[in-house]
């Protein structure tokens, strides 16, 4: 009675453990294309850039060093860190944005997925390691930070996701630059 | 340094007096007290602790701390007492109150006291708290409900108004084991809300749980134990879920023995819907025409808009009882769970050269398939010889046409086509075999399995062959094997006068090595 017990979890944990079977030599590739619908996605959400919303345009200077760093698994963590910030951004109350609630289940759906593949794919356990205590990982807490705040004192309103859509559609067209270099 | 009463005595006493900065002075006028050493923060969540070691005689000592936080935006640099850390009899101290800037340099230090006499400073501990700070232990909550539990993880800080990790999405880390000797210890990852099941019933679990952020793993919640109940199962509930794939139509079939009436309605539910905190139960939504049904299966493609996505489905079955039971989910990871079928191909024969042009597998017009799988074809060709002596040839390419050069006239060769995925390592079953027969000396060819291909006579696409061996010429994954007990090896130069009227291939000829 116990060891069955034990055998089905084990047959539990094997099934609810199962991550992309995607070889991680294709990532970059598939990277691209995930990244493209992302920002097809950004697009469908909204309508064009409100006009009015102009004035409130903010400065957020997204660090592109920590794109640039010299080993490519650091950059993929890199990756794996904005991405999990831009999904923690859109879980937040979007009510006031007025978008496509389809289009931007589907960009959030995208999203996880391409954190869960960069997650498998990203195995030495010492740039894991280096990465925890990485001045860049505060650069894009900093940067990510400004970007929440900038959304809490605007409460939300349409403006500010506005602005806010435009950094991440910047944001993502930069990733997809590092990911074509990285891999040339 | 702060040995300047040491310094204007250098003269008349021993040098190493005033460089040992932390050694007892024993300058006239100075203090005994040392100064504590080993001095650490450790941060958990927003929660601050100094801690620090004294040497030292520690009768009526007491300590105290200082810190400067460096604002990036001014210069200013001084240091300013540190609450919580004033007068303390113990070698640590909360300062939890003082800091609020967690991504910028801090620096702290501390003494010890005794009356009027203060030791010097301890050495300074820099730190920036986002970047030392671990991650606390997470809140949890357990249901033991029908064998299973049912378990709910509140979000980190979440009645905190300063928050450390006020930006991140956690995943988080289950152990589990039952609670009698020689248990094995599991380990697996949940969601917030989540359901551990396979648990035998009637037993006794314990069961710890750490929050993780991308690497960084946090600390583990204090062990619950629980016990589960006994299992009630409903004979009507749906059961071995199975999904099937084909080209990108995805199927779900499960069963019933239940032979009363039941009617089935198949839910599904977007993956990073379990990512987050919320109760996800009210998310589920219906897969169309797949409501309400008797049948026990579903064609549930419409529901796959995002081909790089997660999914889950679930079948609720609703009795004549006005009962319903809930199945267990399945996760679909499209690219994954869909298998590539058999592509079909068409052969021509022109001269001494085979042609064969692949649909590829879910039609031409289906580009998903192609697109996301990367898809490459694996030619397998052969002469069909009435002698045992079979040669089997075997050509890899990206392209959707091939030529096969260097042919023995009057000879019946048989091709048959698979495709693959290096990328999801998969392949699909072979093609249909083509089977064709070269022309003899001056004549034209004759063909047999393909009715509806041209004859010799006519006009052949070359233009696309053009392209193809060009292209073929510029990747690396040309590959040639050879099974036969011949060691014979083919070379082949081709060239070709037609015009490349248009096509994007680069122009101009090419001698190469073609099978």
């Amino acid at each position: 009675m116990n060891t069955f017990g034990l055998v089905q979890i084990g047959l539990i944990l094997l099934c609810t453990t199962t991550m992309s079977s995607l070889n991680c030599n294709h990532l970059p590739l598939q990277q691209r294309k995930a990244i493209e619908n992302s920002l097809q996605l950004l697009d469908k959400m909204g309508k064009k850039f409100p006009h009015r919303c102009l004035r409130e345009k903010m400065s957020f200077r997204f660090p592109e060093q920590v794109l640039k760093p010299k080993q490519k698994e650091t950059v993929k963590m890199a990756i794996e860190e904005i991405f999990q910030h831009i999904f923690y951004i859109f879980s937040k109350n979007l009510t006031l944005a007025a978008w496509d609630g389809a289009a931007l289940e589907q960009f959030q759906n995208g999203l996880y997925h391409q954190i869960e593949q960069l997650e498998a794919c990203v195995t030495k356990k010492q740039t894991q390691y280096f990465w925890i205590k990485e001045i860049n990982r505060l650069k894009l807490k900093k940067y990510f930070q400004k970007i929440d705040c900038f959304l809490k004192d605007k409460k939300h309103n349409l403006c500010s996701w506005e602005i806010s859509r435009a950094e991440i559609r910047r944001c993502l067209q930069l990733i997809d630059k590092a990911v074509r270099k990285l891999y040339n | 340094m702060e040995a300047a009463g040491c310094r204007a005595r250098a003269l008349l006493l021993p040098l190493w007096c005033c460089l040992l900065a932390a050694a007892p002075r024993r300058c006239a006028g100075q203090t005994d007290l040392k100064s504590p050493q080993d001095i650490q923060v450790y941060v958990v969540n927003t929660n601050f602790t100094l801690r620090w070691n004294y040497t030292g005689n520690d009768t009526n000592v007491t300590f105290s701390a200082e810190y400067q936080w460096l604002d990036p935006k001014t210069s200013e640099t001084e240091w300013k007492e540190l609450p919580g850390c004033q007068n303390v009899t113990d070698t640590e101290c909360d300062f939890s109150s003082a800091i609020t800037e967690y991504n910028d340099e801090h620096l702290v230090r501390v003494r010890a006291e005794r009356k009027e006499d203060k030791s010097p400073w301890s050495s300074v501990y820099e730190m920036i708290p986002f970047l030392i700070a671990q991650i606390g232990p997470p809140e949890i909550h357990l249901q033991s409900i029908n064998g299973v539990i049912k378990i709910q993880v509140s979000p980190l800080e979440s009645n905190q108004d300063r928050k450390m990790w006020n930006l991140s999405s956690f995943k988080y880390n289950l152990v589990i084991w039952e609670n009698s000797s020689d248990a094995e210890v599991r380990s697996q990852n949940i969601f917030p809300v989540d359901t551990i099941s396979g648990l035998a019933p009637e037993t006794t679990y314990c069961l710890k749980v750490q929050a993780i952020l991308y690497y960084q793993e946090g600390l583990f919640s204090p062990i619950h134990c629980v016990k589960t109940t006994r299992k009630v199962n409903y004979l009507f509930c749906p059961a071995n879920l199975k999904v099937s794939a084909l080209n990108m139509q995805f199927h779900l079939h499960w069963n019933n023995p239940y032979k009363q009436h039941v009617n089935y309605t198949v839910q599904y539910l977007l993956g990073f819907a379990k990512q987050l905190h919320d109760d996800h139960s009210g998310k589920w939504l219906s897969v169309p025409r797949c409501e309400n049904v008797t049948n026990t299966k579903c064609n549930f493609t419409s529901i796959i808009t995002i081909i790089s996505a997660f999914y889950y489905l679930r079948v609720q079955a609703m009795s004549e009882y006005n009962k319903s039971c809930l199945s267990k989910e399945v996760k679909i990871d499209p690219l994954s769970t869909n298998e590539i079928g058999p592509p079909s191909i068409r052969v021509d024969i022109s001269d001494v050269l085979l042609h064969v042009q692949i649909s590829p597998p879910g039609g031409d017009e289906n580009k998903v398939m192609r697109e996301r799988y990367y898809l490459s074809y694996q030619i397998v060709y052969w002469k069909n010889s009435s002698d045992n002596e079979e040669e089997i040839k075997v050509k890899e390419i990206k392209q959707t046409i091939a030529t096969i050069s260097d042919l023995t006239p009057s000879t019946q060769y048989c091709v048959k086509v698979k495709a693959f995925s290096e990328a999801y390592n998969k392949s699909s079953p072979f093609s249909n075999e083509e089977c064709i027969k070269t022309p003899g000396e001056g004549f034209g060819g004759q063909l047999f399995g393909s009715p509806y291909l041209p004859t010799a006579e006519e006009p052949i696409e070359s233009c696309y062959v053009i392209e193809s061996i060009i292209e073929e010429v510029n990747q690396n994954d040309f590959k040639d094997y050879k099974h036969s007990k011949q060691s014979s090896r083919d070379s082949g130069n081709y060239s070709n006068d037609d015009d490349t009227s248009g096509s994007k291939g680069s122009e101009g000829m090419l001698e190469k090595e073609i099978i």
